[in-house]
């Protein structure tokens, strides 16, 4: 992979309808904005549509690809540098751009069904447009500066989508907390900007290379990049949004999670790898398998069908970012564009699930939590489509050969190996810990797909009612076609043509790993996760497993290590205090200081003051030269006036008197 | 001192007379007779000039078109006079300032 290009690209036919893609959801976004109210259902109609549209110009622009484009514009003047925003793009743009309209193609055909019920979809599909628009721009921004703008747009439509469901407290606040958390992360980003633009005068991803800035404000600049990816991507400190963020629709959570928002941090950081230093690496490297292995240990005991999935993304993502720490940007790129698929199919499914069972619900006349796992169980008889794609996504996910997950991740975690190797000493904690990620995934993804779709229902435990599921409806089209589609994405065939077990398809030629992983470590790792499937399924086939919630091991998993307790006590009360703090500064010292300048200023029962000097010194000297001016002008006036008395024989003798002078100045001029 | 010197100062007191009727009358009629001398005065001008040079009437001719015009004049004035009159009920000019306004 090459990513420094020093000559200009031209504008190729490929870059023009990656731009029509965008001009599509721009032009969509702009209209179901102004009439996607009044459209009602034909709105998501639309928004398929131009979904569809999107999607095809994107693959056109993918197929077609045969060079780099670029284009460029002027944008302004700064202290005689001059700021360009930049368009390019190149092999990884247009894989990603493709994968990106793909995915948010495949959501809007199923929220056609998902959002059926919902009053007020217009905005929702609105916003989905611009979600995807701004990855868009995301996706081919040549520079930083237009990266952090479409990375705003980005957090923007989350913000949106998120809080769809406004009404609900959950949603709005769990909105609010992605919104803020992910703020922290972009003041990173702008520390990074601020330093590049200092350090290197140019906001430009090429020729952005380890060696483009020394010193501190390389270290900054790269620290600043990584807590802006750390923050979209749901990545330790600031991964607890996420979890939250389930709040909103699931199809929104299923592109939250595939396409647009956590991939934009990997994919910051895919773009910015050379330009980190070593020590950027290794902390890279640390957090993603720590924050891998703790999201992993965490989805093992959620009950909630959503937040597993939630927590895998974050164990999913952790992966990636390690493996951009060790170096293997091929297959965390790679990664990237499978995760997507399968996890999209995950959500998807899953939205499928509760759609459905609030289907039954409101058939049967009963209410029940339809996202909690333990009332599940034998929904595969009923749907056994459904089951069969959620299987093969749990498959890709366990990273089981003949899956997209099994080339990817096992890249990943041989790349973790070698690195491990190469470094030695405490190093190897990386990839074991991958290791153990790895099994963990299989062993929670298997206990997720067996409580909804093994064993037998548990519904009439919870609702009181038996025969329940008698109401459970078919699976609509536009649910069961993208799940397909998306089933189709998690074998192994698209990704690596012919042989399961090594990437080298034409789609992704020349795959190369540094060093020699050992070939067992696959062997390892596949038959960790058949005995962690294995297990689960001996666990679980009966239905959830008795577990003592009070046990505080079993605590620290379901919530996560209490780090939301811990930012909360430690940031949110320590904001707090401090704000208190400033509140006291300001009523004690700001307020009393104004308060004295007030009493020195204002009179006060007649005691001398600034206020009582100024009004002397207005009355008696700059109104008095106003009055004499006023009466001067006055008088002249009144002179000036008397001329223009209405007297004829006045003004007789006025054209006399002017006369006689200009006869005597005639005289006086002739004469002499 | 010739024959039109004494022409000539003749109607400088004319002119004279006439102005100092004009300008210290405050009847408007009286003002009018003063514009009257004032005219006659340059009437008598002419003719003093045109005896000067038998071979030309222009002179003649200047001061029979200011007798046509002073009598056009007066008829005119006399006119506004009267309307001035029918409107403020009086002549004296002192009276009619509505001008400075």
């Amino acid at each position: 992979m090459e990513f420094q290009v020093a000559i200009p690209d031209p504008v190729t036919s490929s870059l023009l309808w990656a731009l029509a893609a965008l001009g599509v959801y721009a032009v969509g976004f702009l209209l179901l904005s102004f009439v996607g109210g009044r459209l009602q259902s034909l709105g998501g109609l639309l928004g398929t549509a131009f979904a569809g549209a999107a999607f095809a110009c994107a693959v056109l622009a993918w197929i077609g690809f045969e060079e780099d484009g670029r284009l460029a514009w002027d944008w302004l003047q700064l202290g005689g540098r001059n700021l360009e925003l930049s368009l390019r793009l190149d092999l990884q743009a247009a894989r990603m751009w493709a994968m990106v309209t793909g995915i948010t193609f495949l959501v809007h055909l199923f929220s056609t069904s998902y959002m059926a019920h919902e009053g007020n979809v217009g905005r929702y599909w609105s916003f989905l447009s611009l979600f995807a628009f701004a990855m868009g721009v995301l996706v081919l921004a040549a520079d930083l500066l237009l990266m952090f703008m479409a990375w705003e747009l980005v957090g923007l439509a989350s913000w949106f989508l998120i809080g769809f469901w406004f009404r609900k407290p959950e949603a709005a606040q769990a909105s609010q907390k992605a919104f803020v958390m992910n703020r922290i992360g972009d003041a990173g980003f702008v520390l990074a900007l601020m330093c590049l633009f200092a350090g290197r005068g140019s906001f430009a991803l090429e020729g952005l290379e380890a060696n483009a800035m020394t010193g501190w404000m390389g270290l900054v600049a790269g620290f600043g990049l990584m807590a802006a990816a750390f923050g979209k991507s749901a990545q330790f400190p600031f991964q607890t949004w996420l979890p939250d963020a389930m709040a909103g629709p699931t199809p929104v959570s299923s592109l939250i999670h595939a396409a647009t928002m956590v991939a934009a941090g990997v994919y910051l950081l895919f773009r910015c790898a050379p330009f980190f230093l070593p020590l950027h690496l290794h902390v890279l490297t640390g957090v993603g398998a720590g924050t891998a292995l703790a999201a992993a240990i965490s989805a093992l005991s959620q009950t909630d069908i959503k937040r597993v999935l939630a927590y895998s993304t974050i164990s999913q993502l952790g992966l990636m970012v390690m493996g951009i720490g060790v170096g293997a940007l091929e297959f965390t790129f790679l990664h990237l564009l499978t995760h997507a698929f399968f996890k999209c199919g995950l959500f998807l499914g899953a939205g499928a699930v509760i759609h459905l069972l609030h289907e039954t619900a409101h058939r049967s006349g009963t209410t029940f939590d339809a996202q909690d796992m333990r009332w599940m169980g034998g929904l595969g008889r009923k749907s056994p489509l459904l089951a069969l794609c959620y299987v093969v996504f749990a498959a890709s996910l366990a990273g089981l050969p003949f899956f997209s997950g099994f080339i990817s991740k096992d890249g990943l975690l041989d790349a973790a190996w070698v690195w491990g190797q190469s470094h030695g000493g405490i190093a190897w904690i990386v990839p074991f810990a991958g290791i153990l990620t790895s099994t963990l995934t299989a062993f929670y993804i298997a206990r997720q797909a067996i409580l909804i779709f093994g064993g037998k229902n548990r519904l009439s435990l919870q609702a009181g009612k038996e025969s329940i599921l008698e109401k459970f409806p078919r699976l609509p089209l536009s649910m069961g076609i993208p799940l397909l589609i998306l089933a189709a994405f998690s074998f192994w065939i698209l990704w690596s043509f012919g042989n399961p077990f090594h990437v080298g398809s034409h789609l992704f030629p020349n795959f190369a790993l540094h060093g020699n992983p050992p070939v067992w470590l696959h062997w390892l790792l596949t038959s960790l996760g058949l005995s962690a499937i294995a297990s689960a399924w001996l666990i679980y086939r009966k239905g959830p497993a008795i577990s003592n919630p009070n046990k505080w091991v079993f605590q620290l998993s379901v919530q996560h290590f209490f780090w939301d307790r811990v930012l909360h006590a430690g940031i949110a009360q320590a904001a707090l205090v401090f704000s208190r703090a400033l509140g006291w500064f300001d009523r004690r010292v700001v307020d009393g200081l104004v308060n004295l300048v007030a009493d020195l200023v204002v009179r006060k029962e007649g005691k001398p003051s600034l206020s009582s000097a100024a009004a002397w010194n207005d009355r008696n000297i700059v109104d008095r030269a106003v009055n004499a001016a006023a009466e001067a002008t006055v008088g002249i006036g009144a002179r000036i006036r008397a001329m223009q008395g209405g007297h004829l024989q006045q003004y007789l003798i006025y054209t006399l008197l002017a006369i006689l002078i200009l006869i005597l100045g005639f005289y006086y001029l002739t004469t002499s | 001192m010739s024959a039109l010197s004494i022409y000539l100062l003749v109607g400088a007191f004319l002119f004279s007379l006439g102005l100092f009727i004009l300008l210290t009358r405050r009847n408007a009629i009286m003002a009018l007779i003063g514009i009257e001398l004032i005219m006659n005065a340059a009437n008598l001008n002419f003719v003093a000039f045109a005896r000067t040079q038998p071979e030309h009437v222009d002179g003649q001719m200047a001061a029979l078109f200011g007798i046509v015009i002073a009598a056009a004049e007066v008829a005119v004035a006399l006119a506004i006079i009267l309307n001035v009159y029918k409107q403020y009920r009086t002549v004296n000019m002192d009276e009619i300032d509505t001008m400075k306004e």
